[in-house]
C-alpha cells in the first residue's frame, strides 16, 4: 500500500519531467550548427528553392510555434521522419533500440551477478590470490578504454582463435531473424524455439557482452567492496559478533546494509551504457541506438536525435525510478 | 568459591607503524559469581578495549599480548573464533553505549532478538519469535507484540536499549558486561535502564560488570570498584572502602570532580589534567601532587594495603596515603 502510493506520486511527476526535457532538447537542437534544409536540397539549390524547402519543413515560422506543433504531433505519436533514412522516426528506433537492450541487459546482469559476490568476497578475506587478482583487475579494468579492449578481444577470440564470429552485427548475416516480439534476438529466439538463431545470437553477444562487463563491471565490484568493508566494521555487525551470531548472520547484516550503494551504481551503469557503448556498438556493427544517435547529431537530423534524447530521458527516469523503488523496499527509514 | 571471571596480567597491545604500543598492561580482575564490579576511570583508559578482550572481540591492529582470561576455570585467550562464538551471548553478553548504532537498521528488533535466541538454541523461528515477545515484555516494552515489528529507528533511545538488555539476556548469561549504560540518554531514562539490568542480573544470578565513568552509578549498583588509567587498574577495593578512603591519587581525584559536579560547585580545573601518562615509572605521576622522585623510576605494582582486606593500590605512596601522613 505504501509502495503503490509511493510509485503512483513517482509516476504523475513524469510527464512534468518529461515536457522539461523535450522543451530543453528541442531549443538546444536547434541552436547547433548546420542546417537540415541542405540535406534535403543538396549544396546547388537555388535560394528560392531553399526557402521553398524550409517552409516545408516548417522551420521558417518562430520556435515556439515549431514547438507547439512537435508537441502537438508527439503527442499522437508521430515523432517525424528521419531526413537521413527517410523513415519514420519510430520505426528506426524499433530496429534499434532492441539492440542496445539487449546489450545493456546481459552486461548490466552479469556485471551484478559476477561484481557483487566478487565484492563481498574480497572484502570479507582481504588477503589471498584472488583478493589481488581483483585488485588487479580493479586497477587495470579503470585505466583501459572499452573499444581497445573490444579489439584486442576480436583478434584474441575470432581471429587467433576463432571460437567467436567476427563483428558482424547481432547474427549471422545467413540466418533469418527470429519472430519479432520482444525485438531482443536471444529472448524472442528462446521463445520461437529457433535454435539456430539462438546460437548464432548468443555467440554475436558474447564478445560486445564480455568487453562491456570487463571494462565496467568494476564499478559494481569496488562499490561492492568498499560498502561492504564500511558495514562489516559498523558497531551492529560488531554487536552481532558479540551477541554470538555466526559468521554468515554477520556478513548477512552487512551485505543487506551494503546494497543501497551497490543498487546506485547499477542503476548509473545502466544508464550510462544506453548511450556510451556506442564505441562498442560501433567496433561491432551492432547498428544499436548509440550509432544512431551519433549518425543524426552529425546529420542534423532533428526529429530523429529529439525522439532519442526524449527516449534517454524517459529510460533514465524508469531505471532511477527502480532504484528510487529498490531503496524503499529494503530501508524501512524512508518515507 | 572460584571466581567466575579471573583476568590474570592481561596485556593488550595496539600494532602501530612504529612498532607496537601496549594499551592494557598487567591488569589483573577478578569477578566473583554474582558479583557485580564497576570499572571506572576516563575515557581512553582501556575500559571497552579490557571488555571486547574477554568476548574475543579484538581485531587487528589490537591483539591480547600476553596474561590469561579464565571464565568459569576455562582460558578464553587463544580461544579460536568458533569456540568463542559459543560463548558470546550465552555465557557472557554485552549492552553497549548508543544501542540504536548497535541495532541492524533494516531488520525489526523482533527479528533481530529471535536471530540471537536462534544464534545459541535450534529453535524454529515462530518459536523464537514467541520467546523474544516475553523477553521485551521482561525488559518492561509495553505492548510487545507490536513492538515485534518495529525498526530501530522508530524506537527512543531508552527502548532500543531496553531491546539491547533483552538479547543480552536471551540466554540465562552467566555474566553481563555492561559498556557506558548512561552514555545518550537522558537521567530519568538511564536510571530506568539500570534498575532494570540490575534487578535482571539479581534475578538470572547473572554477575555484572558495569563500565562507566560516572561513579555515582558504581556507587550505587555495585559492591566492588576497579580504577582504570592508562591500561592499568590503580585501585581496587570494595565500594564500601572506596567512597570511604580511596587511597591511589587519580581514584581521590576522580571522587573529587564527581563530588564537584554532584554539587554544581565550580569543577577544578588543573592543567595538569591535560597531560598524557607517563611513559616510565608510574603513569599517574605528571599529574600527581605527591609524586617523589622514586615514582619516575619505578612502575608501581597492584599491591594490597597492610590492614585492609581486598584493597589493592598501584601506588608507591599508598601506605603513607592510607595512613593519612600525606593528603593526596
Amino acid at each position: 500500500m505504501r509502495l503503490l502510493k509511493y510509485v503512483a506520486r513517482r509516476l504523475l511527476v513524469l510527464p512534468v519531467q518529461l515536457l522539461i526535457v523535450s522543451l530543453i532538447v528541442f531549443v538546444l537542437v536547434r541552436q547547433m550548427p548546420g542546417d537540415p534544409t541542405f540535406l534535403y536540397t543538396g549544396p546547388f539549390a537555388t535560394t528560392d528553392r531553399v526557402a521553398e524547402v524550409r517552409r516545408q519543413l516548417g522551420l521558417d515560422e518562430p520556435l515556439h510555434v515549431q514547438y507547439v506543433r512537435y508537441l502537438d504531433r508527439i503527442a499522437h505519436g508521430d515523432f517525424g521522419l528521419s531526413m537521413r533514412t527517410s523513415q519514420p522516426v519510430v520505426a528506426d528506433i524499433r530496429q534499434r533500440l532492441p539492440g542496445t537492450m539487449e546489450l545493456i541487459l546481459y552486461s548490466v546482469v552479469l556485471s551484478v551477478a559476477i561484481g557483487v559476490p566478487l565484492g563481498v568476497y574480497t572484502a570479507i578475506r582481504d588477503k589471498g590470490i584472488l583478493n589481488r587478482l581483483v585488485f588487479l583487475y580493479g586497477m587495470t579494468a579503470g585505466a583501459l578504454p572499452d573499444f581497445w579492449f573490444a579489439l584486442i578481444a576480436i583478434f584474441l577470440f575470432f581471429y587467433t582463435l576463432d571460437w567467436l564470429p567476427g563483428p558482424m552485427g547481432r547474427l549471422d548475416l545467413m540466418l533469418a531473424k527470429p519472430a519479432d516480439i520482444t525485438g531482443l534476438y536471444t529472448i524472442d529466439s528462446l521463445l520461437t524455439g529457433n535454435w539456430a538463431a539462438l546460437a548464432s545470437a548468443s555467440a554475436q553477444l558474447a564478445l560486445p557482452v564480455l568487453t562491456l562487463v570487463f571494462i565496467y563491471m568494476s564499478l559494481v565490484l569496488k562499490n561492492t567492496r568498499s560498502a561492504m568493508e564500511d558495514m562489516l566494521r559498523s558497531d551492529f555487525v560488531l554487536y552481532a559478533r558479540a551477541a554470538g551470531l555466526s559468521r554468515m548472520m554477520q556478513w548477512r547484516y552487512a551485505l543487506r546494509n551494503a546494497m543501497p550503494p551497490v543498487i546506485t551504481v547499477t542503476g548509473i551503469l545502466t544508464w550510462f551504457l544506453l548511450g556510451g557503448a556506442v564505441l562498442v556498438e560501433t567496433v561491432f556493427a551492432w547498428g544499436g541506438l548509440g550509432q544512431y544517435a551519433v549518425q543524426s547529431v552529425v546529420n542534423s537530423d532533428y526529429a530523429a536525435l529529439q525522439a532519442v534524447v526524449l527516449l534517454s530521458a524517459v529510460f533514465t527516469m524508469a531505471v532511477f525510478l527502480v532504484v528510487d523503488l529498490a531503496y524503499f523496499v529494503i530501508d524501512p527509514r524512508i518515507k | 568459591m572460584a571466581p567466575l571471571l579471573d583476568i590474570g596480567a592481561l596485556g593488550v597491545d595496539l600494532a602501530t607503524a612504529g612498532g607496537s604500543r601496549r594499551i592494557v598492561d598487567d591488569l589483573s580482575l577478578r569477578v566473583g559469581q554474582r558479583e557485580s564490579v564497576g570499572i571506572v576511570g576516563e575515557s581512553g583508559s582501556g575500559k571497552t578495549i579490557l571488555i571486547r578482550a574477554v568476548l574475543g572481540l579484538l581485531d587487528p591492529p589490537l591483539a591480547v599480548a600476553g596474561g590469561s582470561i579464565a571464565f568459569d576455570g576455562r582460558e578464553l585467550v587463544g580461544l579460536d573464533e568458533r569456540r568463542f562464538r559459543e560463548i558470546r551471548g550465552r555465557d557472557i553478553a554485552l549492552t553497549t553505549p548508543e544501542p540504536r548504532k548497535h541495532l541492524n537498521p533494516l531488520l525489526t528488533v523482533g527479528r533481530q532478538i529471535a536471530n540471537v535466541i536462534r544464534a545459541h538454541r535450534d529453535v524454529a523461528h515462530a518459536a523464537a519469535a514467541e520467546e523474544a515477545i516475553g523477553l521485551l515484555r521482561a525488559v518492561g516494552i509495553p505492548d510487545p507484540e507490536r513492538r515485534m515489528a518495529a525498526y530501530p529507528h522508530e524506537l527512543s533511545g531508552g527502548m532500543c536499549q531496553r531491546v539491547i538488555i533483552a538479547m543480552a539476556l536471551a540466554h540465562r548469561t552467566r555474566l553481563l558486561l555492561v559498556d557506558e549504560p548512561t552514555a545518550g540518554l537522558d537521567v530519568t531514562i538511564s536510571r530506568q535502564i539500570l534498575d532494570l539490568m540490575h534487578q535482571l542480573a539479581e534475578s538470572h544470578g547473572t554477575a555484572l560488570v558495569l563500565v562507566s565513568r560516572d561513579l555515582g552509578v558504581v556507587a550505587h549498583y555495585c559492591r566492588r570498584v576497579a580504577v582504570m588509567y592508562a591500561g592499568r587498574i590503580v585501585e581496587d577495593a570494595s565500594v564500601a572502602a572506596f567512597f570511604e578512603r580511596p587511597v591511589h591519587p587519580y581514584s581521590r581525584q576522580l571522587l573529587r570532580a564527581a563530588v564537584a559536579a554532584r554539587d554544581g560547585a565550580a569543577r577544578e580545573r588543573r592543567s595538569s589534567a591535560l597531560l598524557p601518562p607517563a611513559e616510565t615509572g608510574c603513569a599517574f605521576r605528571l599529574r600527581c601532587p605527591v609524586a617523589v622522585a622514586e615514582c619516575a623510576a619505578t612502575a608501581p605494582p597492584l599491591a594490597p594495603l597492610a590492614g585492609a582486606a581486598g584493597h589493592a593500590a598501584r601506588c608507591l605512596r599508598a601506605a603513607a596515603i592510607a595512613a593519612g601522613e600525606i593528603a593526596a
